[in-house]
């Protein structure tokens, strides 16, 4: 699979992961994955990064397996910068679909 | 790769982020790898699931905008960046030393000229305002000496004698002794014998050249203030303008009449002030020292004849 392809949809999905209910980070990734396949080292960086923007903020909570887990939540600029990105996807991909369809035909 | 040797390579290339940061990071990367081995994978694996380390920490410093090169230690030496650093350091101090002691030699060479300068003004201004005081008071002390009962002004006394002094300069090659003293009999202000009558003449001789040799030395004085010093301004703002004007003029901009124009005025500066400077301070040096040995000779000559 094109690695262009997953790194520019990467965001999208990550955002779309989180809007049903705030995520630790390893869910998170697993989440990702089984969409797209990628190295799951470089969700975290993705994730570091949409914190840093402040798309995203993070607290600890206390788990029962183990140290204390950081969860992400989506803020309300992140939920802005989400639907923004998928609007832009719907667009963008109708537009190369439609074009495949040109070329087809 | 194991565990912890993953994990103190990250920390190791990380050091860019603060301490709160990369512990961050490794924690969620710590717990990422503790849950995959959880869920059946060996240590190995969850390791090489991550990919290669150095992407990995690119990636990492691009989430904080910083430059993924930072760090990297290829070509860069410590030792040999601290050693070129220090040489550096040392060349430019002993070049600033060289350069200040140059500087202060040259202070002092300017500094003693100067003061030589004022010393030889001070020493004009003494001997013309010592020559003027000293006739001052030989007079006065001679006139005490011969005319008790004085009642005169000084001031009338002065003008009397400046009619002497105006008599003087045409008799100055022959001796007219006898005739000054017959003037004064007539004055009816002799009994002085003929030494204090000289002494007084020699007095007021030196009085009047005392107020002479300042008198000179003050136009001297206004004259390189207010004559001198504006026309070497003026100079030396033609001679700049002249400089610009003719690079402008190579340059290729349309000013050759105002460069050579420029020029003709730092000329003309220049010979106006040599001149003005030959007017001011003529007079010093041989003229003087032919005045002084007449004088001399003359005195020489009246104390002959009284003898």
């Amino acid at each position: 699979m094109n690695a262009q392809f997953k790194k520019g949809v990467l965001e999208l999905i990550v955002l779309l992961s989180v809007t049903g209910r705030d995520m630790y980070g390893y869910e998170l990734v697993s989440e990702v994955s089984k969409v797209v396949d990628v190295n799951e080292g470089t969700i975290y960086p993705l994730l570091k990064r949409l914190t840093n923007e402040r798309y995203f903020e993070t607290y600890l909570r206390e788990s029962t397996e183990g140290p204390p887990r950081k969860y992400y939540h989506l803020t309300a600029a992140g939920i802005l910068y989400k639907d923004q990105l998928k609007k832009e996807w719907q667009e963008f991909s109708s537009r190369v679909n439609g074009f495949i369809k040109e070329c087809d035909a | 790769m194991k565990q912890e040797e993953f994990l103190n390579i990250l920390k190791d290339r990380l050091q860019v982020l603060n301490e709160k940061e990369r512990e961050d990071i490794l924690s969620e990367y710590r717990q990422h790898i503790e849950l995959r081995m959880e869920s059946g994978l060996t240590e190995e694996e969850a390791i090489r699931d991550f990919g290669d380390l150095n992407e990995l920490v690119e990636e990492i410093l691009d989430a904080y905008s910083v430059n993924p090169e930072y760090g990297k230690r290829s070509g860069f030496d410590p030792k040999a960046g601290a050693k070129a650093a220090g040489e550096a350091v040392s060349a430019g101090t002993r070049r600033a030393g060289a350069f200040c002691r140059r500087a202060a030699s040259a202070l002092k060479r300017w500094a003693a000229a100067f003061f030589r300068g004022a010393a030889g003004l001070a020493g004009r201004i003494r001997s013309g305002a010592g020559r003027m005081f000293k006739g001052i008071a030989g007079f006065l002390t001679g006139r005490k000496r011969n005319f008790p009962g004085a009642g005169e002004t000084a001031g009338e006394e002065a003008a009397f004698l400046r009619q002497e002094e105006r008599q003087l300069p045409a008799a100055e090659r022959v001796p007219v002794l006898s005739a000054e003293t017959a003037s004064l009999a007539s004055a009816g202000r002799i009994s002085a014998p003929p030494a204090a009558g000289r002494n007084r003449k020699h007095w007021i001789r030196s009085f009047f050249k005392g107020i002479r040799s300042l008198a000179v030395f003050c136009i001297q004085v206004l004259g390189t203030v207010f004559v001198l010093l504006p026309m070497a301004a003026v100079d030396f703002f033609a001679a700049a303008c002249f400089g610009i004007l003719l690079v402008l003029s190579l340059m290729g901009y349309p000013a050759v009449g105002l460069t050579v124009g420029a020029l003709g005025g730092a000329v003309s500066c220049t010979a106006l002030i040599v001149l003005t400077a030959d007017i001011l301070f003529a007079g010093r040096g041989p003229k003087e020292k032919k005045r002084g040995v007449q004088t001399d000779r003359t005195g020489e000559e009246e104390s002959g004849h009284e003898a």
